[in-house]
């Protein structure tokens, strides 16, 4: 029996098109191939759970409403839903002002050292990650974290592939920097913590490309 | 801790992606995107599915129906046609054709345009209470059907008292 989704033939064109002519298997196959990257990018985005199952449901919401709409002419159909993501989880921190960062909802209980300092240090890198001005941490998280080209992640961003490449570049710097903060003593951290901070206001002058 | 160590490493962020995939969302999301996909198709076949040709023949006609009320009210009301003395509104409307065939009857209104025989008119049917002809019908409850004739400018040019309306009147003191 032939299942949706499992064929190659059936790639996110032809599932949205099926989808948008009422065929539920489409539908339901399209969810399965992208609701983890959907959901780990929001969870990327708002380090937090629930807040990534709302979005990740908001968004095959919108593949319901929208599905019809698409125009694989403007751009891939991942990159489609990449787009509405971004703009249903850049609506979602705008609503619970939580572009600074947050403690994690939930931390895995740690059983040695080793493991505590893995934790710990990705823990941090998260924590700097969502410190990031918005435009900044977006690019970061679309090229690093869900592994877009550079071409994909400025079809989503609907930026220039140079402006995602400059952006990335500073992004990880100013990554570094908060690092920098975060893992100095407290006694020597007031300078470069001055740094980080007038790096990323610095970077917050950016706008967030539509 | 050295800037080395601070710099985030490709390996760094393959473990925080690989940690973000790690907790893959609820089955119950999937399931209410399911229920939320048949609701839709749902909707979509009722307000897609044909009529019965009945149901389809009754919109018509309430079709219809509404287009002449809204006839109706456009022209007694959106013409200027002054219904104020008569207070009822009205219950028909003649053909125009058969109203020219038959003046006879109407007395032309006080201040209104005359009655030209060459004019086209609607007869417009109403009922009158005699309390608003207040001449010489003072305290005498009852109503009289009449026909106004209203030319294409929409004001009344006559009036013709039906003599086979039945009047009811009953004295009030």
């Amino acid at each position: 029996m032939h299942e949706y989704g499992d064929n190659p033939a059936d790639d996110d064109t032809e599932l949205l098109a099926r989808a948008a002519a009422g065929e539920e298997p489409a539908f339901v196959a399209l969810y399965r191939r992208h609701a983890d990257e959907i959901h780990a990018l929001a969870l990327a985005f708002a380090k937090s759970r629930s807040v990534a199952e709302d979005v990740t449901q908001e968004v095959f919401l919108n593949v319901l409403e929208n599905a019809a709409r698409f125009d694989p002419a403007k751009g891939s159909a991942r990159a489609w839903l990449y787009g509405c993501a971004r703009h249903v989880v850049i609506d979602r921190l705008r609503q619970a002002r939580r572009f600074t960062d947050s403690p994690p909802e939930e931390s895995a209980p740690c059983n040695n050292a080793e493991s505590l300092h893995s934790e710990q240090r990705l823990e941090r890198l998260h924590a700097a990650i969502a410190r990031l001005p918005i435009a900044y941490r977006e690019t970061l998280i679309f090229c690093e974290l869900q592994q877009l080209s550079y071409t994909e992640a400025a079809s989503v961003l609907r930026c220039p592939i140079g402006t995602v490449r400059s952006r990335l570049h500073r992004a990880r710097a100013a990554l570094a920097a908060l690092l920098a903060d975060a893992s100095a003593p407290a006694t020597e951290s007031d300078g470069s913590a001055a740094t980080s901070s007038g790096l990323v206001a610095r970077l917050g002058t950016s706008e967030v490309c539509s | 801790m050295t800037a080395e160590e601070n710099t985030p490493t490709d390996a760094d962020l393959a473990t925080l992606r690989a940690a973000l995939r790690s907790s893959p969302p609820p089955a119950q999301i999937e399931a209410r995107l399911r229920d939320a996909f048949r609701a839709r198709a749902g909707l979509a076949e009722r307000l897609c599915r044909p009529r019965p040709r009945r149901q389809r023949w009754d919109a018509l006609a309430a079709g219809v129906g509404t287009l002449a009320v809204a006839a109706l009210v456009a022209l007694a009301v959106g013409n200027g046609l002054d219904l104020g003395p008569f207070g009822r509104p009205a219950r028909a409307v003649r053909d125009a054709a058969a109203a020219t065939d038959s003046l006879a009857g109407f007395e032309p209104l006080p201040y209104g345009p005359g009655i030209s025989p060459s004019a086209t008119y609607s007869v417009l049917r109403v009922r009158i209470p005699l309390s608003s002809l207040t001449m010489h019908t003072a305290g005498v409850d009852g109503t009289i059907d009449a026909d106004l004739l209203v030319g294409e400018d929409g004001l009344a040019s006559g009036i013709r008292f039906d003599p086979a309306s039945t009047l009811t009147v009953s004295a009030s003191q």
